[in-house]
């Protein structure tokens, strides 16, 4: 039985990072695409354990950061209706609306409900025949195939008041967007381990061959990480960009089929809008047309009001790698965990939530946190 | 909660007010780091299209739908209540034998 523990080892850690101090002989930046890596590199300190000639961007796999404003104030907005139960990851809960959150929102009495999982809410929904059930589908190829399996179970079991808001969205094209429209020069990608459990490694052959790009596809553990980032550095050493994948034990090339075969059995790709970048051509999930019973789009018609974003939040910079959290005004002053402004604050899986919670800045003003 | 410290030459070139200590946390206790993040338990029970996952001691109800070959003692890797991918345990083995080698 292997010992999954081993990929915390803090020995060959160490020795990972001599290996990179090595590898590192010139000034390079790499963007860490998703949340989830963002995170983890802060929070096993590895980012001020690189050399100072190396740095991380972050990118647009936040999915609560990349949901646009005028989103949330739909998802309100939905919640005021009679009947209706909002169900939602918890993550979405205090995210800045216009005007309010979900969490302001629930306190004021509406029916606002944490759920870990959409069978969870596949499940309120048979036991409260009489009240409509509203899962907020924001996710990328990980999350969005567990909720095609549980539309497809909704079908199944004839269940009629359970509906999705789809708004899932896709990493490729979002990676696209960036080297499209990002102003940084980005180096090499650390592409996200678990979409590509889902995805495999094909979809980012466009990086290495269109951009010359090396990209390296892992996991989540300390040395799964450093492993990654001495892959990249071997690949800018060798002046060779392929797609390579560390995170072997979870990615496959070809993905995960099944997931992918129910994945496009509910959806279908559209052009979408992601919060900070704008609109991204088929980088969007809705669904199919035989499973319009469920379409929030389709069941009920909501009135926004005109959205608009918070003063001086440069979420958008952040996610598109232009910025650091330190580089916004707001940051660790008006900006929080504790009342954040923008959702980069407020996800457990945004960039600033996680330079506030364990990164010391790499500059010689003093910080308190 | 083991807290392994390693002091690294940064924290020399860059003290700023309070010593820099880069700490490379290894935590031996497991530590989730927050909704999104899939993570590996190993499958106790099957029933239909659930089954039981245990993760070190926490044990939850998990739809398998999405590993339809998984059977019962593997390590599933599991994200929002969903088993998405079983853990290929020799892969896992040869990474980290890989990493021992690379730096030897």
């Amino acid at each position: 039985m292997v010992n999954l523990d081993k990929f915390r080892d803090s020995k060959i850690a160490k020795n990972l990072l001599k290996k990179i101090d090595s590898l590192v002989t010139s000034p390079l930046s790499f963007m860490e695409v998703c949340g989830t890596h963002t995170v983890a590199i802060s929070q096993f300190g590895i980012r001020n354990a690189l050399p100072s000639n190396l740095k991380f961007l972050s990118g647009p796999g936040c999915p609560v950061c990349v949901t646009p404003i005028s989103e949330i104030d739909h998802i309100i907005e939905l919640g005021e209706k009679k009947d209706i139960v909002i169900t939602t990851f918890g993550d979405m809960m205090r995210v800045p609306g216009s005007h309010s959150t979900l969490e302001k929102e629930r306190a004021k009495g509406r029916d606002i409900r944490v759920v870990y999982s959409s069978m969870d809410a596949l499940n309120i929904a048979e036991i409260e025949g009489d009240k409509k059930i509203v899962f907020v589908g924001v996710g990328f190829e990980t999350t969005s195939p567990t909720v095609a399996v549980t539309i497809r179970k909704a079908k199944e079991k004839d269940v009629h008041n359970f509906y999705v808001f789809s708004r899932f969205k896709l990493i490729p094209p979002a990676i696209k967007g960036v080297l499209e429209m990002g102003k940084n020069r980005i180096d090499g990608f650390l592409l996200p381990g678990h979409v590509s459990t889902i995805i495999g490694s094909h979809r980012y052959e466009f990086i290495p061959k269109g951009y010359q790009i090396p990209c390296v596809i892992g996991g989540f553990e300390p040395l799964d990480i450093l492993h990654s980032i001495v892959l990249l550095l071997e690949q800018v050493k060798k002046s060779r960009p392929k797609v390579d994948i560390q995170y072997r034990r979870s990615v496959k090339e070809e993905g995960n089929l099944e997931a992918i075969k129910i994945l496009e059995e509910v959806f279908e790709v559209k052009d979408t809008d992601w919060r900070g970048i704008g609109r991204i051509k088929k980088s969007g999930l809705e669904l199919k047309a035989r499973y319009n019973f469920c379409d929030v789009d389709k069941a009920f018609k909501v009135k926004i009001k005109q959205s608009r974003e918070p003063k001086g939040c440069i979420c958008g910079e952040i996610l598109m790698g232009n910025k650091l959290p330190q580089d916004c005004v707001l940051f660790g002053k008006k900006c929080t965990p504790h009342s954040p402004v923008g959702p980069c604050m407020v996800s457990s899986e945004g960039a600033c939530s996680a330079y506030y919670k364990y990164d010391v800045p790499r500059t010689n003003t003093e910080h308190h946190f | 909660m083991k807290e392994i410290k390693i002091n690294l030459r940064l924290s020399v070139i860059r003290p700023v007010g309070v010593e820099i200590c880069v700490q490379l946390k290894c935590f031996l206790k497991k530590n989730p780091v927050d909704m999104c993040l899939a993570i590996p338990g190993r499958l106790i029970s099957v029933e239909g299209e659930k089954g039981v996952v245990d993760f070190r001691g926490v044990k939850r109800e998990v739809v398998l739908t999405l590993i339809p070959d998984v059977k019962v003692g593997d390590f599933v890797i599991v994200h929002a209540g969903f088993g998405i991918q079983i853990l290929d345990e020799t892969e896992a083995k040869e990474t980290l034998d890989l990493l021992d080698e690379l730096v030897q």
